[in-house]
């Protein structure tokens, strides 16, 4: 994954927001995924247009004690968001 | 389909309204029917919205047949394959455009506390859990659909026969008696009458106390855990067939049925201390 790389929400899914995780489904054919709070943030930084080395660089800075493993978490959960079609790459870098 | 046989009889039943008739063409195929359909609500035929031919015999001595109109839906000689096919058309005619309430493909039994819910997809081992906590006290309500409605989150089963997966048996003859004749099986499976392990059954419409995601793992350790109410509805929406027909899909209603339900994960090897562990953590359940 291109650390410069941006990613957009898929307008087909929706939000079902829970106390500290969130719920996205599809509406065309209703599959949901849970998100739990680390995916729920990523979810949301992509919604705010930050790229991939953007979102890891925030999280660094406020997790620094998990810093080791933030660049890996966050990969995954954009690729795993990707994989299910909640996220679309964009072509802005 | 044949129109050389003369009808027996015929029924109207179906599910929330939604109806269905089985004209019936032969004295032993109304007992099949009954056996399948006793429990369902009945209605006026010129409410149904399809007409299903139960048939024996035709053109090929003893032959069963199950006809839509034109379409034959079973052909064969196996009266369980028969029942089961019967069955799963009712269900998809009265869910289809079903929009009375959110659907779940899911087991359901009454308890002191109202309904526990135990959604899954086939082969989680609905039936057979349900089975056995009916065994245990529980109020049959069905083994296979409800439909959840209103924000008294009251749960409408589709009540019908206990449909067991042929393996099932074994595990099923260590709780409840039960001779062949009792049944209607073939190669796939076999159905048994809940009343078998529930005597005293009414039927009732409870309000939802309790969401418990069955999953049978063989060799498994029991294991009980609470769910997060956003990962109930995400395991939930799994087992929703009717969202379609739903305004904005009722994913909002769904969340707010397990915001407001507990929901817990059970996966379960065997009924060895199964009764003591949902004991203590459900006093109400039995």
């Amino acid at each position: 994954m291109e650390y410069l790389h941006k990613f957009l929400l898929n307008p087909d899914f929706k939000v079902e927001k829970f106390d500290n995780e969130i719920l996205l489904y599809a509406v065309s054919n209703t599959s949901g995924v849970y998100l739990n709070e680390t995916a729920y943030l990523v979810w949301e930084m992509c919604a705010q247009g930050q790229s991939v080395e953007e979102i890891i660089l925030f999280l660094e800075e406020t997790y620094p004690h998990q810093k080791e493993t933030i660049g890996e978490d966050v990969t995954a959960a954009i690729t795993s968001l990707v994989d299910y079609g909640a996220l679309i790459a964009s072509s802005d870098e | 389909m044949p129109a050389v046989m003369n009808k027996t009889g015929s029924r109207t039943v179906g599910f929330c309204d939604q109806f269905v008739t089985i004209n019936f063409y032969g004295e032993e195929l109304e007992g099949l029917v009954d056996f399948l359909c006793c429990d369902l609500q009945t209605g006026p035929e010129s409410a149904a919205r399809a007409r299903y031919d139960v048939m024996l015999g035709g053109s090929i001595n003893q032959m069963l047949s199950l006809w839509l109109g034109e379409q034959c839906q079973y052909s064969g000689e196996c009266r369980y394959e028969l029942a089961y096919t019967l069955i799963n058309e009712i269900i998809y005619q009265c869910i289809v455009d079903n929009a009375a309430g959110h659907a779940i493909h899911a087991a359901a039994i009454g308890s002191a506390n109202g309904a526990v819910l135990l959604p899954g997809k086939s082969g989680f081992g609905k039936s057979t859990l349900t089975a056995w906590l009916v065994s245990k006290g529980g109020n049959y309500l069905t083994d296979e659909l409800v439909l959840l409605s209103g924000k008294k989150k009251q749960l409408l089963p589709f009540t019908r026969p206990f449909s067991m997966k042929a393996g099932s048996s074994a595990i099923l003859n260590s709780f409840v008696q039960y001779k062949q004749k009792d049944t209607i099986s073939g190669v796939g499976g076999f159905m048994l009458p809940h009343r078998l392990l529930n005597p005293d059954f009414f039927p009732l419409t409870p309000a939802l106390s309790l969401i418990l995601f069955p999953e049978y793992r063989e060799g498994a350790a029991t294991e009980l855990n609470q769910l997060s109410s956003a990962l109930g509805c995400a395991k939930l929406m799994e087992c929703y067939v009717n969202a379609r027909n739903i305004e904005g899909l009722g994913i909002d209603q769904l969340a707010d049925y397990t915001r407001n339900t507990p929901v817990f994960q059970l996966v379960y090897g065997s009924f060895d201390g199964l009764y003591e562990q949902l004991h203590e953590s459900f006093p109400l359940l039995f």
